[in-house]
């Protein structure tokens, strides 16, 4: 029994980590505590259920086209709001305060059209829940596939691109790599752009499994955002282990006491993380001055 | 009251890879009450970082950092900021440090008024301390603003006007009546001359003057040499983080070493 | 005539609470995702202490504030040292953790069910209030104390020091101030009178429920504050206002519920966004979030 618990948690760690990943990538290069991403997951996941149950396209062409939408939208919040508040050198905490509006417009958008009940994924056409492995059925399966390839995708990117290059020398030093032609902006369209497609992609394989309302976003973002935080802020490694630790943890919490504290002892882990190790399990390494 | 404070030890080092370069190394330092005391060195001869760990702003890897007054010894490696202003330390920053959205007596007043009148709740039982409306406040700050030697006073004229809209000089200036209304002793200044004009080189030469005058002693980082001559009483020569040579300006600059290494 | 009352006294809560706020994110620059959490706390002990221990007023006030003040030390001296983004996240973690307490913990909360027969306050047992316009009176007579207490401190030393610190915090502990006490002070001043507020919500609606204190909530009095100018209590009185007023009058517009809410959520995210761009400091602030 308990290797069903564990199963799950891996499956929840692989969207955890697969979220905190697209939150990070925005997140430890721009700064911004960018809450709309949760809007972004809601939309993605309404986006499909529009285009595969409503319309009924095919699995895959719904996939394609939630993706560019997604990539789009984020885009879009860099574009319309973050980039001219940056320019206009406000804060970081004006800019989180913009994101919270971002979130709240989008995800009431979301409400006003869909309206406010959950909404579940009938399998017609493409029938994914035949499939099962052991005693994990199909969906939840082939997501826990769909989500590593991404992320292992979005490592070998990383590495193998200059892409990656200027990414971490973002990271280090915004100024610098401005001095050193590093087009920030530029750059940070493309980030935004990936953070885009990593959500688009959870959103759209964990609403098949379990359905999506309108406020579905935000506990996937928060919950990203404790991977990161427990993971460490900095390097990309650090979301992915918090990730899959949060996930695992909150099975066995699950397992061992019982499914309701599991916020709890998240968010208590949180505190611990944050009072006593901020620096996160793989800190950032030191700059020497 | 003993004649003269003391600091002594403490060391900082950086680390550049494996490589361990010390900072500021062990020291001792005596300054005479009443007096102007200098000190000099190239960019990165830790003059700052010996400033900062005074003032209680980075702390020693290792070693102490002691401040001696009145015969009372004081750690400041195990002291906060805070306390060690208490002490009568009173620092002023290189560049411009100053509450630029508050007003000019809103600035000075912070500088002035009583400690005890932080807590949230003295206002309730003192109706004055209320806008910050206390006697002996604004008499205090009118006072040392109509004694300045400054010509064109702009601070009394404009007491309320918000202080980032000083120009430079002014807020550096500003920070200086500031350290005077303070119940400061030992006053750090960080290059109070960097970035200013010829004229208000000499208000701020007048005003240290007068910070002699009411028997404050200062404490001060400058590299415009001829300042420190002609204002300071004595002068120390510090180069990769150890006092090298200490004695009055003129034999400190006369000093082959300190001539070759830094002043040419 | 009932329906003014109710909304004269749902102004007065908001404002206390808005105003209490105003004090930590305003002027102390703390961003806290964590006054519901305070809201609901005050609002559950006032229920406990009412119902099982049948307390009037000044007894179960007292409570309330020394409870909150308490937890928001706790949280505040956890709390303080992390700098921007992780303090925002710290005070997310304490709404989740209490969130999910109000809501887990059956026997004595009453879990989603929540606590319903609240009474009335009364004032040493003698005089009991029990009309919506003795109420309106017991709330405004709150909000006038909190308006008035919250204006000395805003214009203090104290206050002062507050202006100070979000400018630079370095430079004033360098002129012999504990920025450190400081930002407790406000975090446990703003978090007591948050709790008169909490008293005045779960006596005046008799039924308090988990839901009403979740982030959502934490994020609307967020809003609240900063739609009226952060550093100004002017601007958190007018921010009160706005957000209890709105609604109010989208209902007379006709629209129906399931279209209203979205609607008035979609304007005040809508007014947060153009207030970033044009007045980060909200409509009447002149300081900007740091």
């Amino acid at each position: 029994m308990i290797w069903f618990f564990l199963s799950n948690g891996l499956i929840n760690g692989s969207l955890i980590a697969i979220t905190a990943l697209g939150f990070a990538i925005v997140y430890n290069t721009t700064r911004i505590f960018h809450i709309a991403y949760a809007a972004l997951y809601t939309w993605a996941g309404y986006v499909f259920y529009w285009l595969y149950v409503i319309n009924g396209f095919n699995f895959f062409l719904s996939v394609a086209i939630v993706v560019v939408f997604t990539v789009f939208l984020s885009i879009l919040c860099e574009k319309l709001v973050y980039q001219p508040l940056s320019k206009k050198e406000r804060s970081p905490n004006t800019l989180m305060i913009s994101s919270i509006g971002i979130l709240i417009v989008l995800v009431n958008l979301i409400a006003l059209i869909f309206g406010n009940t959950p909404r579940i994924f009938p399998h017609n056409g493409f029938d994914l829940s035949e499939f099962s492995f052991y005693f994990i059925s199909g969906i939840p399966f082939i997501s826990f596939i769909v989500f590593n390839l991404t992320m292992i995708l979005f490592f070998i990117i990383l590495k193998y691109s200059s892409l990656g290059i200027k990414t971490r020398a973002l990271r280090d030093d915004i100024l610098l790599s401005h001095v050193f032609g590093i087009d920030t902006y530029r750059l940070r369209y493309i980030l935004f752009g990936i953070s885009g497609f990593l959500v688009a992609i959870a959103a759209s394989f964990r609403s098949l499994d379990v359905g999506i309302n309108p406020y579905v976003g935000l506990p996937v973002f928060i919950y990203a955002f404790v991977a990161l935080v427990i993971g460490g802020v900095g390097r990309f490694e650090g979301p992915l282990l918090g990730g899959f630790i949060l996930g695992i943890l909150q099975a066995l919490v699950e397992y061992f006491v019982d499914n309701k504290w599991v916020m709890l002892v998240t968010f208590g882990i949180l505190m611990i993380f944050l009072i006593f190790r901020p620096e996160g399990l793989i800190p950032e390494r030191k700059r020497v001055y | 009251m003993s004649k003269s404070f003391a600091l002594n030890g403490s060391s900082r080092s950086r680390y550049a890879g494996n490589e361990i370069i010390p900072v500021v190394q062990d020291l001792s330092l005596n300054i005479q009450r009443g007096t102007v005391t200098a000190l000099i060195g190239g960019n990165g001869a830790g003059k700052t970082t010996l400033f900062n760990m005074v003032s209680g702003l980075l702390k020693p890897d290792k070693g102490t950092i002691t401040y001696i007054s009145n015969e009372k010894e004081h750690e400041c490696h195990l002291s906060q900021p805070y306390e060690i202003s208490r002490l009568g330390i009173g620092r002023m920053f290189q560049g411009i440090r100053i509450f630029e959205k508050l007003t000019i007596y809103e600035n000075l007043a912070l500088f002035k008024f009583n400690i005890n009148s932080e807590s949230p709740f003295y206002t309730l039982f003192h109706k004055k301390a209320f806008r910050l409306l206390e006697k002996d406040i604004q008499t205090s700050i009118r006072d040392i603003l109509e004694k300045l030697p400054g010509t064109d006073n702009v601070f009394l004229n404009d007491l309320n006007k918000p202080a980032g809209k000083l120009s430079y000089a002014q807020q550096r200036l500003l920070s200086m009546i500031g350290l005077f209304l303070g119940e400061y002793d030992l006053i750090l200044m960080d290059e109070p001359t960097s970035g200013i004009n010829y004229e208000s080189i000499g208000d701020i030469r007048s005003w240290i003057t007068k910070f002699m005058e009411i028997g404050k002693t200062v404490f001060l980082i400058e590299h415009n040499m001829n300042f420190v001559k002609e204002i300071a009483d004595y002068c120390h020569y510090m180069a990769s983080g150890k006092i090298l040579y200490s004695g009055q300006p003129k034999e400190v600059f006369e000093n082959a070493e300190v001539r070759n290494e830094y002043l040419i | 005539m009932d329906y003014i009352l109710h909304i004269g006294i749902l102004v007065c809560i908001y404002t206390i609470i808005t105003v209490s706020t105003n004090l930590l994110v305003g002027l102390s620059n703390q961003i806290s995702l964590g006054q519901a959490a305070f809201l609901g706390i005050g609002a559950y002990i006032t229920a406990l202490c009412t119902i099982l221990l049948n307390l009037s007023l000044i007894p179960t006030l007292i409570i309330v504030m020394i409870v909150n003040a308490l937890l928001s030390f706790l949280l505040a001296i956890s709390s303080i040292k992390l700098k921007g983004d992780f303090f925002i996240l710290a005070t997310l973690a304490f709404q989740f953790i209490i969130y999910s307490i109000l809501y887990n913990w059956k026997d004595v909360t009453q879990g989603s069910a929540g606590i319903t027969g609240i009474p009335y306050p009364n004032i040493f047992y003698l005089l009991e209030i029990n009309t919506n316009l003795s109420f309106l009176i017991l709330a405004v007579f709150f909000t006038l104390i909190t308006l008035i207490l919250f204006y000395r401190f805003f214009y203090s030393p104290f206050g002062l020091a507050l202006k100070a610190m979000r400018e630079d915090e370095i430079a004033l502990q360098t002129l012999g101030r504990n920025t450190k006490n400081l930002k407790v002070w406000s975090f446990v001043i703003s978090s007591s009178f948050i709790g008169w507020a909490s008293y005045l919500y779960a006596s005046y609606m008799s039924y308090i429920n988990p839901v009403g204190f979740n982030l959502e909530e934490s994020i609307f009095i967020l809003i609240a504050v900063l739609i009226g100018g952060i550093g100004n209590l002017k601007g958190s009185v007018t921010g009160a206002l706005f957000v209890i007023l709105l609604p109010e009058i989208l209902k007379f517009v006709g629209l129906p519920d399931g279209i209203a809410a979205p609607i008035h959520q979609i304007i005040y995210g809508s007014i947060l966004i153009v207030l970033m761009f044009f007045r980060p400091g909200g409509l009447f602030g002149n300081l900007e979030f740091k």
